[in-house]
């Protein structure tokens, strides 16, 4: 890590409407010298799915071979995907269930 | 594909010269008559960056009179679209903030319509005005990509490969939908159907061709992409349901399975890896991630309105 400064040089403060200046300076170009940018092979979304990267085969719970065919893949987690093992994004429908339900 | 049918005094004119050549004097073309002139007249001039017209010179891409009007006309819908935001919330947390907005978002659904009542006709109708956009699906974002930090860049590209069937043309999802609306009796050809496009589907694309293309707008690009992913999923279930009980042709339903599985993927990484990413890095740029966002949910909404009342469903 190192020689990474967010936020410097930009004067033009949030939602400032397309003003001259907003957003111009584009991308701070000392941000692409920090040298290892975290690339994890497995992330965990809070609430949602698993993502795998790379080419994976995924044994689901009757032992049926998926084999991965993305460069990221989206494995479900809440276990009421309707295309098993793959997130169908059902778990947004059971979270805004349960919202309303404590609401 | 030719440039569409004038459908005002300002497209009439801008059209006129782009098919001539002579721009020479668009600096005292007439206003638009109305939203719908304006927004085709923007889009005809978009679509100069994409594929372009037969009856267009491409040297007129980055004819200084033709970006002039589009400058004005872009400003316009700009401050249309920002004037129609909500207050984006609050930058905390905002991954979990972004899919709060994005539930918390109640709008009128076309594919719960289509998987229950909608005709073949309605659905027919539905695919040609679909077809303005995806049939270069995914091309508005691939814009931004050298605008971005190499961390960001490189998030949009692991999402836009998928969009693009991951180098097999085959699965490229605008080919996809070719191969369904062949399959359905449809015209697959980029642009048949821009004639009837009304002006929801056309204020949506140009809208994302505005983001895409203006450098500065580059996290609304990228708030709409994630906005566009996160409302996705469900309704493409549903479309594929309603393509199923009308009897539509396989390819046409695998369309829209495919974006379940996909977008399913791309709305965690437009999300994190995306979103997250670039305002970890331009914290300055969060209201505009809920712009594109807002954009995103608005125009589907206000095409969804147009259809739902026209069909009086």
């Amino acid at each position: 890590m190192g020689g990474v400064s967010h936020g410097q040089g930009h004067d033009a403060g949030p939602g400032t409407g397309g003003a001259p200046g907003a957003s111009g300076a584009g991308p701070d170009l000392d941000r692409d010298l920090d040298r290892d940018l975290d690339h994890p092979d497995v992330i965990l979304c809070p609430g949602g799915p698993m993502l795998l990267r790379g080419d994976h085969v995924v044994h689901d719970e009757d032992g049926t071979e998926h084999r991965t065919t993305r460069p990221v893949s989206a494995v479900c987690r809440c276990g009421s995907s309707a295309i098993k093992p793959w997130c169908d994004g059902t778990h947004k429908i059971l979270q805004a269930r349960e919202r309303r339900r404590q609401d | 594909m030719l440039i569409p049918n004038a459908r005002g005094a300002l497209s009439e004119t801008v059209f006129a010269a782009m098919r001539s050549g002579d721009t020479a004097h668009l600096g005292e073309a007439p206003p638009s008559d109305t939203a719908e002139d304006a927004q085709l007249t923007l889009w005809a001039l978009y679509e100069q960056h994409y594929r372009g017209f037969e009856d267009v010179a491409g040297e007129l891409e980055w004819d200084p009179q033709l970006i002039a009007v589009r400058r004005g006309l872009e400003r316009e819908f700009e401050a249309t679209l920002r004037s129609r935001m909500p207050e984006a919330p609050d930058p905390e947390g905002f991954e979990e903030a972004f899919f709060a907005f994005v539930a918390d978002h109640d709008g009128p659904s076309l594919a719960a319509h289509v998987k229950r009542k909608a005709t073949e006709e309605q659905v027919h109708e539905l695919l040609r005005h679909r077809t303005i956009y995806h049939l270069k699906e995914a091309d508005h974002t691939t814009w931004v990509i050298p605008r971005l930090s190499d961390r960001v860049k490189a998030a949009v590209m692991e999402l836009q490969f998928d969009e693009y069937g991951n180098g097999d043309p085959n699965r490229l999802h605008a080919h996809l939908f070719v191969r369904g609306l062949q399959d359905s009796g449809l015209d697959a050809t980029y642009g048949a159907y821009i004639d009837e496009a009304p002006l929801e589907t056309l204020e949506e694309n140009n809208a994302m061709s505005l983001f895409g293309l203006n450098r500065r707008l580059r996290a609304a690009s990228l708030g709409f992409l994630a906005a566009f992913e996160a409302t996705s999923s469900s309704p493409s279930r549903k479309m594929a349901q309603g393509l199923h009980r009308l009897g539509f042709p396989e390819s046409m339903i695998e369309y829209y399975t495919e974006h379940v599985e996909a977008d399913a993927v791309h709305e965690q990484l437009a999300v994190r890896t995306i979103c997250g990413a670039l305002l970890a890095e331009e914290p300055e740029l969060h209201d505009d991630v809920y712009l594109g966002a807002f954009s995103a949910m608005d125009l589907a909404d206000r095409y969804a309105e147009r259809m739902l009342a026209l069909w009086a469903a």
